[in-house]
């Protein structure tokens, strides 16, 4: 299940990368900026923008067996009670301004790479390549397998970022196939893990130690996303520090400062999450922390850091 | 909530500075601040009066000798004014701002229709200053003398009729209004995209041009030559005499103006330019500052001779090197110095305008196009790189000011230094849109196949939005013709008629679409309506080739040009083929990313989907989508170029090898080559105009893609993808490929920052291993676009990128400024 | 006996146990026994969370003695979705489930009549849903915005009008006293009634409503004609779905998915991709500063403006829905929504409020009433 495949990726590992989106998720992390990925199945998405109203168009009205989609407002924009919506999609096939389409496909192993090697020109230059992202890609481990193991074989580098909140089995299945692997390291607490994430971390975290003592050769990089009020102190980063480090083949620990204002009210899947009010992480508070951890990997401050595998 | 990141124009823009970068020079601080504040440019018309004037009283003698005389009369009587500040002095007006020239012998006939324009225009976008006293001297002197005798109007009587129609519609009397269905530009400009030879004027002064021309005129005996050639050579005698002449009374006048300046340091400056004036352009420049000054003489006096609408200034880092190397060396300059006379170069060609009179060429070079290009890198004529210290030097000057012109351009190839690229990244994301980066990977090959040795092709100068040039072995001056695509696919739906043009027949008679039962059926009509138009694109450029000679003479530009100097003729006579040159003509076809989308959404819809009957789309497009809206949006959503689509990428390779094929099949005499180019510079927009709704989903009048892009907005998947698709769109086994121009819009966003540079590095990197001929960037905030269309004097002087040239935002027209803010803003992760 | 269950199954409004105590009591009228569910349907769901259990017997005994001026005995659930009801699996995975069917057993086994359900507009869909699986319920609209078709008052909008009028004085007085503009946000996603009532209510000079595209230029101009009288001070209420008539959004790729991943990501229009709260009120004041020359400040009410003690007209609204509630389930009219049509409380299918908002009119007598006050309203 491929929620979307996304061109000219530049976070998400070395160079520059196509990202491809597996659908599914094992957490419920509350700071979540991509709530489409998280459900294991095709949904509706509808982007009232291009809706062109049911003067000119109203086809998808009478296709929802749930009554779903309604048009009551004076702009004449149909509207999704996403209470009713199942997610049969038979309205997509009928809307010809692509409104409403479908988030989530199922894909083979062939497809994904004939598009995403429209990019292979540009991994030469940068070093680039695949990465599968999600979601939580290692909840479909034979597909990621396969998807990455014939990657590797088309000459691409290889990423996944993960959570880690998966079987071990998943974890070997995966893990051999992969050059570079970006993963969370959220919260340390197991119990504000699962107050903010839904799930606590124990699993996570034996993943993590596991997989970088079984797979000497896959090059690890940490990831925080960093939460104001949540995982943004000091001691935090060097308990995660202290974790890492004892293992050479974490080769960084970045922060990703997210950004995040309010709910996703108007979200294309109109579900409306329960999503706090976060701000921004300020830039001194980034810096020092990003100092701690230079410091911690033995290289000099810089401004801007750019990940090398 | 943290801002949008902005481009460094941007932020100068907010911060109120108008220093973007580096180290500016009060004196040229304040000479932008002049400049900029001086407004809308101004007419000048000495240079029309005096040539008017001259060529008045030499009628009956060869054309070529009348232009020599007429620059010589126009040196004598042009009033000379030298600024406060000015370093590098020359100017055919008499303010400190942007000047424009017209040119009667051109166009003479539509000068009053021009100039009214000029006027309405006031206050707003497109308008040029003209005062009541100029305007009166036009009607009552210029428009009298020239009416019916300009090139423009010869060259519509002179077409067959049925070109003629194609290109001016059903009135014979209309000589303005262009149809747009076959274009021509020779009536719009003398030459098409010239760079002249400069490191003539800058190594042998006009002094070892004279004494060439000499030796050549007293070896004359032959009585053939002595008819044909002698002519040229008392020209190009003349032209030398009147070049130094008007460096002189430039060196009188700073002597004299000198004399009477109170403050010693401007004494000084004075001092030097009436020595430098003294000297250069008649013997060869010695230092690095005499170097720009003879430089500065060279193109003023190609732009007094004609206009070129696209005057390249060549290899600059390769042939002003020496100098600045000596003058380093010997102490004369600093890095700092040097910026200064560049500054100072720049501001004088950032002056200069040039104007279309003509409404269709004016909307088609909108922001007052002129392609001053500055080659900087690329390889040496031994097939190494050339970057050089200049190299960076010269872009470094181009930051730190918000100019238009000149326009910086890069040849990039696969050995172009890592740290020569991240200094043009770092230019590029300043966010004036240049340099534009040209690829010898491409062009080089280009130059082999059409007959240049290895040497010569190595050494290719850049010239015009996107092309090139080799200074002494090409001699193609009349400017090209070609067809707009999105006619060709309206009449291809309409057996041949033009809704905008009350459906007269304009094309061939095909079929009824609704008789079509495959796509093939509307391949051969859109290949048959092609082959239609084709012919008389090519028909009326050799036209202009048999009447330029009658009209036109540039004895300034062929005396520079080797080939010329040899065979003792002016350029434009090169419709008679020049033995040894390479010699193009070119055919411009614009809109392809239109005509892609609109076959693929007749492929997709009615024959392999079926979503639509050929009733249902042809009604909808009749009505231009009113009441059709679903219709529309099926069209808008169908498969779009851009996208990594195998097939519809495929009928752009289609397209593409249908118009080179038919070129291939009918090249010039001499076995010299027609050149497909698809550059629209802004003429995608009048283009668009004249262009009923198409199958792409467009409406009727909406602008037109533009180069070889996707259409607006329609490349969803980002640049990797969208480069990828135009790779693939395109056939590269033909030498009649010519230049096709790629637009690229970042968000400043995407690339901040360090890690920016080196993506956008890897960006430009892959577009060179494409083989791909150019492209161009825009990195601004859509916002930023959007706030200077409401508020344009605060952002009078942001500089954005049109189509091989940048200008200001505030000089477009309303439908040009949406039509930058619809480009795609490329989004990367 | 006949047992019915009740529940509230929406987010906070003041006053809740009103409608709790007038069912209660009704039912105790008819010798009815009542179950309470907490937490929407968590109580069933999830009672190993609950010490005492997840339902709780009600009957007058439990209710009378409650203030009926603040708190909820029950607790409510924002958003919650009985087929969609997440939960952590065995193997540590976070996932969504459809439990649906464990609520319609629950109801079969323990031999419930019908389950009355205080139920927000969103709320509606899922009990529809749950209507048809087989359910019978009777359901109470309640809304802080007004905004469920087929009643013309929902329970809570009163009492929140109250508060919103009482802050609106302050903030007047405040801006007044400071000389500036106040703008400031109210609830109202898709119905302006509390912005547009609250605005006549104190006379303000402008109400932005989501029904109305507002042109802030106009709302500039009005405001700069009244200012001088008011010297330099205004107040604008703006509902929280307002939203411009000139906005530079174009519609864009439908998949700008990872954008949104990114840091400091951007929309197609440059715009943030995820507006939140607070939100309109910003826009409205950065507009209007730099169209005038004046200060504003802008104010949003939030979530504070959900909680307080219920107004008089709410506390006789709960008690007469939840004892109307009951009357409904014995004429045997489950399926329905309570509704005050004025002067009669009756109820109505509920299909009648599913896919509908009760949204402002352009030409309603409030929006009248509002332009003849010299109110603008944006257009």
């Amino acid at each position: 299940m491929v929620l979307n495949i996304q061109h000219f990726c530049t976070h998400d590992g070395p160079g520059m990368r196509t990202t491809v989106f597996l659908k599914g998720c094992t957490l419920r992390c509350k700071w979540c900026s991509n709530p489409e990925s998280i459900h294991p199945r095709p949904e509706l998405a509808y982007n009232p923008a291009k809706c062109i109203g049911r003067t000119e168009c109203g086809f998808c009205l009478p296709k929802c067996p749930e009554h779903a989609i309604f048009s009551t407002d004076p702009d004449l924009k149909v509207r999704i009670n996403w209470t009713l919506c199942t997610n049969c999609s038979q309205c997509v096939s009928a809307c010809p301004p692509g409104a409403l389409s479908l988030f989530g496909h199922e894909l083979t192993v062939e497809e994904v790479l004939a598009e995403v090697e429209q990019d292979s020109p540009f991994y030469r230059e940068s070093g680039g390549g695949i990465t599968l992202s999600g979601g939580e890609c290692q909840l479909q481990p034979d597909f990621a397998a396969a998807l990455l193991e014939e990657a590797r074989h088309r000459g691409m580098n290889t990423a996944i970022e993960t959570a880690f909140n998966v079987p071990w089995e998943n974890v070997e299945k995966v893990l051999p196939h992969v050059d570079v692997c970006l993963h969370d390291h959220k919260i340390s607490d197991p119990e504000r893990h699962r107050k903010w994430c839904g799930a606590d971390n124990r699993r996570i975290q034996e993943n993590q130690k596991r997989a970088y003592e079984t797979f000497p050769g896959v090059k690890f990089i940490a990831r925080t996303p960093l939460i104001p009020g949540v995982n943004d102190d000091e001691a935090h980063i060097r308990a995660v520090l202290a974790f890492i480090r004892p293992h050479p083949n974490v080769i960084d620990y970045e922060l990703l400062p997210y950004f995040r204002f309010g709910e996703s009210k108007y979200g294309f899947l109109g579900r409306v999450y329960e999503l706090e009010d976060f701000q921004p992480p300020s830039e001194e508070l980034l810096a020092r922390l990003r100092a701690i951890i230079d410091e911690a990997f033995g290289r000099a401050t810089a401004i801007t850091r750019k990940t090398q595998p | 909530m943290a801002g949008p990141v902005l481009s460094t124009q941007e932020a100068a823009i907010e911060s109120g500075k108008t220093v973007l970068h580096g180290s500016v020079t009060e004196r040229v601080t304040r000479m932008y601040a002049a400049i900029r504040t001086f407004g809308p440019p101004r007419l000048t018309l000495d240079r029309a009066l005096f040539f008017t004037e001259s060529l008045r009283e030499t009628e009956g003698q060869p054309l070529v000798l009348r232009w020599a005389k007429a620059l010589k009369r126009f040196v004598e009587k042009v009033p000379v004014t030298i600024f406060p500040d000015e370093l590098i002095v020359g100017r055919p007006n008499t303010w400190l701002g942007r000047w424009g020239i017209v040119y009667p012998e051109l166009d003479g006939s539509i000068m009053p229709a021009g100039v009214e324009m000029f006027r309405k225009n006031k206050g707003r976008p497109g308008e040029v200053v003209v005062t009541d006293a100029d305007a009166a001297v036009i009607h009552d002197t210029l428009t009298p003398f020239w009416a019916g005798k300009d090139y423009a109007t010869n060259f519509f009587h002179e077409l067959p009729e049925e070109t003629r129609f194609l290109i001016m519609g059903p009135d014979p009397a209309n000589v303005m209004l262009y149809t747009c269905v076959v274009l021509c530009t020779s009536p719009m400009r003398h030459s098409q995209n010239w760079t002249p030879d400069f490191r003539k004027i800058l190594n042998r002064g006009v002094k070892g041009i004279r004494e060439e021309a000499q030796t050549r005129l007293a070896a004359l005996n032959d009585p053939h030559d002595l008819v044909f050639k002698k002519a040229f050579l008392e020209a190009v005698l003349i032209t030398c005499d009147a070049m130094t002449h008007w460096s002189q009374r430039y060196a009188a006048l700073a002597r004299e103006s000198a004399a009477k300046e109170p403050d010693p340091k401007r004494k000084e400056e004075l001092e030097q330019i009436a020595a430098i004036c003294d000297w250069v352009p008649e013997n060869p420049a010695r230092t690095f500052r005499e170097a720009l000054q003879a430089q500065w003489w060279a193109q003023l006096f190609n732009r007094i001779e004609q206009t070129s609408s696209a005057l390249g200034q060549g290899r600059m880092d390769q042939y002003l090197l020496p100098f600045y190397q000596k003058d380093l060396a010997e102490g004369r300059i600093t890095k700092d110095t040097a910026l200064e006379l560049f500054h100072c170069l720049w501001l004088q060609m950032s002056q200069v305008t040039e104007l279309k009179l003509n409404p269709v060429a004016a909307a088609g070079t909108e922001g007052f196009s002129q392609f001053s290009d500055v080659c900087v890198g690329g390889l040496t004529p031994d097939g190494n790189d050339a970057t050089n210290e200049l190299s960076y030097l010269i872009l470094e000057s181009m930051r730190g000011l918000q100019l238009t012109s000149p326009d910086p351009c890069v040849r990039i190839h696969a050995n172009t230094p890592d740290a020569f690229l991240h200094h043009v990244v770092e230019c590029i994301k300043d966010g004036k849109g240049y340099p534009k980066l040209l690829n010898d990977e491409m062009v080089v090959p280009f130059y082999l196949s059409n007959g240049a040795s290895l040497k010569e092709a190595f050494d290719w100068h850049i010239s015009g939005c996107c092309e090139n040039r080799l200074p002494n072995r090409e001699t193609n001056v009349t400017g090209g013709g070609g067809v707009n695509y999105g006619s060709l696919v309206e009449m291809t739906l309409r057996q041949g008629r033009l809704k905008v043009l009350k459906d007269i027949q304009f094309g061939v008679p095909t079929a009824d679409p609704r008789t079509w039962t495959t796509f093939d059926e509307v391949w051969n009509a859109f290949c048959a309506q092609f082959e239609h138009l084709a012919r008389h694109a090519q028909i009326q450029q050799y036209v202009a080739m048999r009447l330029k000679p009658r009209f036109f003479a540039a004895p300034a530009t062929s005396m520079l040009h080797d080939l010329a100097m040899e065979q003792c003729r002016d350029l434009h006579t090169h419709g008679e083929y020049f033995e040894g040159s390479i010699q193009h003509a070119t055919f411009e076809a614009i809109g392809k990313g239109t005509a892609i989308d609109s076959l693929a959404a007749i492929k997709h819809l009615i024959f392999d989907t079926k979503q639509l009957t050929w009733d249902e789309l042809l009604n909808a497009m009749e009505a231009n989508w009113v009441g059709h809206e679903a219709v529309r949006q099926l069209c808008l959503n169908s498969p779009k170029y851009g996208n990594g689509i195998d097939w519809v990428d495929d009928i752009g390779f289609r397209i593409e090898t249908l118009l080179l094929e038919y070129l291939e099949r009918n090249p010039q005499p001499h076995q010299q080559a027609f050149l497909l180019r698809q550059i629209p510079v802004t003429f995608h927009v009048p283009l668009g105009k004249v262009t009923w709704a198409t199958p792409n989903g467009r409406r009727a009048g909406e602008y037109l893609s533009e180069g070889i892009s996707a259409s607006h907005g329609m490349d969803v998947k980002g640049p990797t993808v969208a480069l990828s698709s135009i790779a693939r769109g395109r056939n590269r086994s033909f030498r009649e490929k010519g230049g096709d121009l790629i637009n690229l819009k970042f968000n400043p966003a995407n690339v901040a920052g360090e890690e920016g540079t080196r993506r956008l590095m890897q960006v430009v990197r892959t577009w060179s291993e494409l083989k791909l001929w150019h492209v161009q960037f825009n990195i601004l905030n859509r916002a930023t676009l959007l706030a200077a269309q409401k508020d344009p004097e605060k952002y009078r002087n942001l500089v954005v990128r049109i189509a091989g040239y940048s200008a200001y935002f505030v000089d477009l027209s309303p439908a040009q400024q949406a039509e930058i803010i619809a480009r795609t803003e490329e989004h990367l992760g | 006996m006949t047992r019915i269950a009740i529940h509230l199954d929406g987010g906070y409004v003041p006053g809740l146990n009103t409608v709790i105590h007038g069912a209660v009591r009704a039912a105790a009228g008819l010798g009815w026994e009542v179950i309470g569910l907490h937490d929407g349907f968590d109580g069933l769901l999830f009672p190993e969370r609950y010490p005492e259990g997840g339902t709780i017997p009600l009957t007058p005994r439990h209710v009378e003695p409650l203030s009926n001026a603040s708190g909820c005995l029950l607790g409510t659930a924002p958003h919650a979705d009985p087929f969609r009801v997440q939960q952590l699996k065995a193997d540590a995975a976070v996932c969504e489930t459809d439990r649906s069917d464990e609520l319609l057993a629950w109801a079969t086994k323990s031999g419930i009549e019908a389950v009355i359900s205080v139920a927000d507009s969103h709320a509606l869909g899922g009990l529809w849903k749950l209507e048809r699986r087989g359910l019978r319920t009777l359901s109470v609209p309640q809304s802080p915005e007004n905004d469920i078709a087929a009643t013309d008052l929902a329970f809570g909008f009163s009492s929140v009008l109250d508060f919103t009028v009482d802050i609106l004085e302050r903030a007047r007085e405040a801006a007044a006293a400071a000389g500036r503009i106040g703008v400031v946000e109210v609830p109202g996603l898709y119905a302006g009634w509390l912005a547009l009532q609250s605005a006549i209510a104190v006379g303000a000079d402008a109400a932005l409503l989501p029904e109305i595209r507002y042109d802030l230029s106009r709302v500039a101009e009005h405001l700069s004609r009244r200012l001088p009288a008011s010297r330099g001070h205004g107040l604008v209420v703006v509902a929280e779905g307002s939203t411009p008539l000139e906005t530079s959004e174009t519609p864009g790729p439908a998949h700008f998915l990872k954008s949104s991943l990114s840091p400091g990501a951007t929309g197609p229009a440059g715009a943030r991709i995820h507006v939140g709260r607070g939100q309109s009120a910003k826009t409205v004041a950065e507009g209007l500063q730099r169209r005038l020359n004046h200060t504003t400040q802008a104010l949003d009410l939030g979530r504070i403006a959900l909680a307080g003690p219920p107004s008089s007209i709410d506390r006789q609204l709960g008690m007469s829905y939840g004892a109307a509630a009951v009357q409904a389930v014995q004429q045997g009219r489950t399926g329905s929504l309570m509704a005050f049509q004025a002067p009669h409380l009756d109820c109505v299918p509920l299909e009648q409020a599913v896919n509908r908002h009760r949204t402002i009119q352009k030409d309603c007598a409030w929006v009248q009433v509002a332009r003849s006050l010299g109110i603008c309203l944006g257009d």
